[in-house]
């Protein structure tokens, strides 16, 4: 049982932090298509 | 001298303004009444509509040059969406329930007519530790991961034609929202989960001349013979196999899908797309199998995973080659063993 | 009842992406989303084409076909509409279609790429017509006005055609007979199924 439950607050925990990770890497359309120059 | 030179302008303007309209109608007249007067066809040497279809039926795209950053507009059109669709919406939804429908029957006939695998030699109450605390941990993140991957994942094909319905469209796009993101993140857990159950118990899933003979004499489920085994018989290392294999390549097409054309351009995106749902309905198909026979398919299996020990009667009748080398390694007195895999910490 | 179409006469397309701006201005379509394109096909060689393209509204429309959550609606007009509440973000139409439509505001798809944005053919979306909401999501309901696509009204050599299939393809057919040529209406065979004639 114990280690049920410690799985599954390890999944929700990796996804969260993989989550978290992956947001901060997302880019919105308007700066990924779009050059240096532009004023956004 | 002002007014005279004032007179003049004026009289030559109007002049002027009356030839112009006397000319205009002769010019309206000079238009050409016949199409394309000068014999040129500057469509001649420019590609039809049609040619570029033909090109189409060869499944190329045709590309041109845009003037904004996102490449992918390049591509006036492609065609493969068609075919893409069509799997999608028919093929996919006929594999994946004949698949997972056929794997219930085939598992409720199995049940009717062979039963519960029991336990013939009966309890004898001493125990004896199949899995560690490690490994149940891995297999239960992995499992419970793959329960909700599934669901979530089937929701994608079927939900639309088997839940909108019941449950009406906002209330579905809410479910199917919170799925996505679900099945997105749920994902990296899998994969950990699927990479440790690889390195763990690898050494105990290669194929050898026990599984051979143990699937020649019906693996105890058909028939009532009891072939022998060692840790793993020949049925669960296919299940092992299935999910290492099976596993990595759903991932390796989830995460393409994931970050949509960071690799590959839209006929890779689709191919992807077309891997990860075959393998995915297979494997759940594959799973509820497994899901079976460990938990009522088997008298005394579950125990194994649930809380880490199973009789030694049991050990003895299913898996004795197994057993016979946890005895010689610990001794007789089995409370105090060493576990085969990797330790808990 | 009008069956909409677009129509692109490509021999007479500069390429002056007049469209592609009367589109972005009038919907304030955000930067990085293009809702309509002009593609050059054969750049710089002997029988340059350039084509206008966005979402064609097509018959049996292949993104309404494989969006899991059934978002898209086609109208009395045949516009082919969808509800950004709805909308998941999974990017399924964008494979399913043969034009390359559907834009999303996010590169990545982990979670959701964002609501899908497209040409609307200037007819909003499910909320009602003219309001602010409207306008927010989808832009600028000109049809409900009574009148047509701006991206046509605003073409500076009426290349772009939009409005009912019948008058507009009846348009472009006496501009062939006229002129002597005409390299067909681009896309229609793959969007509605027909041809015109050239």
């Amino acid at each position: 049982m114990k280690s049920f439950m410690l799985a599954c607050v390890a999944a929700i925990g990796i996804a969260a932090i993989a989550g978290v990770a992956l947001n901060s890497v997302q880019k919105p359309a308007d700066r990924a298509f779009a050059t240096e120059a532009v004023r956004l | 001298m002002a007014r005279l030179l004032a007179q003049a302008r004026f009289i030559i303007g109007a002049l002027a303004l009356a030839l112009i309209l006397a000319v205009a109608p002769l010019a309206h007249a000079q238009q050409p009444t016949v199409a394309n007067p000068t014999g040129v066809n500057p469509t001649a040497a420019s590609v039809k509509e049609q040619q570029l279809l033909n090109a189409l039926g060869n499944g190329d795209a045709i590309h041109g040059r845009v003037s904004i950053p996102d490449q992918k507009s390049a591509n006036l059109i492609h065609p493969a969406g068609r075919d893409w669709r069509h799997f999608h919406e028919v093929t996919l939804r006929w594999i994946g329930a004949i698949a997972i429908l056929g794997m219930l029957v085939i598992l409720v006939v199995f049940y009717l007519v062979r039963g519960q695998v029991k336990l013939e030699t009966g309890y004898s109450g001493r125990r004896i530790v199949r899995f560690n605390g490690f490994e149940r941990f891995v297999h239960w993140m992995t499992a419970t991961c793959f329960i909700i991957l599934g669901l979530t994942g089937l929701n994608i094909t079927f939900g639309k034609p088997l839940l909108l319905p019941l449950i009406g469209e906002p209330a579905f796009a809410d479910w199917a929202q919170w799925a996505k993101y679900a099945h997105n993140y749920l994902s990296f857990p899998f994969a950990v989960g699927v990479f440790c159950i690889f390195l763990m118990w690898i050494a105990g899933n290669i194929p050898n001349r026990v599984d051979v003979n143990w699937l020649k004499r019906g693996g105890g489920i058909v028939g009532h013979d009891h072939p022998p085994a060692y840790r793993f018989n020949a049925g669960q290392k296919m299940i092992y196999w299935i999910v290492v294999i099976g596993g990595t390549l759903v991932a390796a097409s989830g995460y393409l899908l994931m970050f949509p054309f960071y690799v590959t351009d839209i006929q890779g995106m689709q191919l992807a797309q077309t891997v990860h749902a075959i393998i995915a309905v297979l494997f759940v198909a594959a799973m509820l199998g497994h899901i079976y026979i460990g938990t009522i398919g088997m008298e005394g299996a579950f125990d194994a995973m649930g809380e880490g020990t199973v009789d030694v009667n049991w050990a003895r009748e299913h898996h004795p080659l197994w057993l016979e080398q946890e005895m010689a390694r610990t001794g007789p007195n089995e409370s105090q063993r060493q576990p085969m895999a990797t330790p808990a910490e | 009842m009008a069956r909409m179409k677009f129509l692109c006469d490509a021999d007479r397309c500069i390429e002056c992406n007049a469209c592609v701006t009367a589109c972005k201005n009038e919907h304030e379509v955000p930067w990085g989303i293009n809702r309509r394109r002009v593609v050059t096909i054969n750049d710089g060689l002997p029988g340059e084409r350039s084509v206008t393209m966005a979402c064609m509204h097509c018959t049996d429309a292949p993104c309404a076909a494989v969006c899991p959550v059934n978002c898209f609606y086609t109208t009395a007009d045949a516009v082919v509409l969808h509800s950004k509440d709805l909308c998941i973000g999974c990017g399924y139409c964008f494979y399913a279609c043969p034009f390359g439509a559907p834009q999303y505001p996010r590169v990545g798809n982990f979670g959701s790429r964002g609501k899908m944005d497209k040409c609307t053919f200037c007819a909003g979306g499910p909320e009602a017509d003219g309001t602010k909401e409207e306008f927010e999501k989808y832009g600028t309901n000109r049809l409900a006005a009574g009148k047509l696509p701006l991206c046509a009204e605003m073409c500076s050599t009426k290349s772009l055609l939009a409005g009912d299939g019948e008058i507009i393809a009846q348009i472009y057919k006496e501009r062939v007979t006229k002129r002597g040529y005409g390299s067909g209406a681009w896309g229609w065979q793959t969007a509605y199924r027909e041809t015109i004639a050239s």
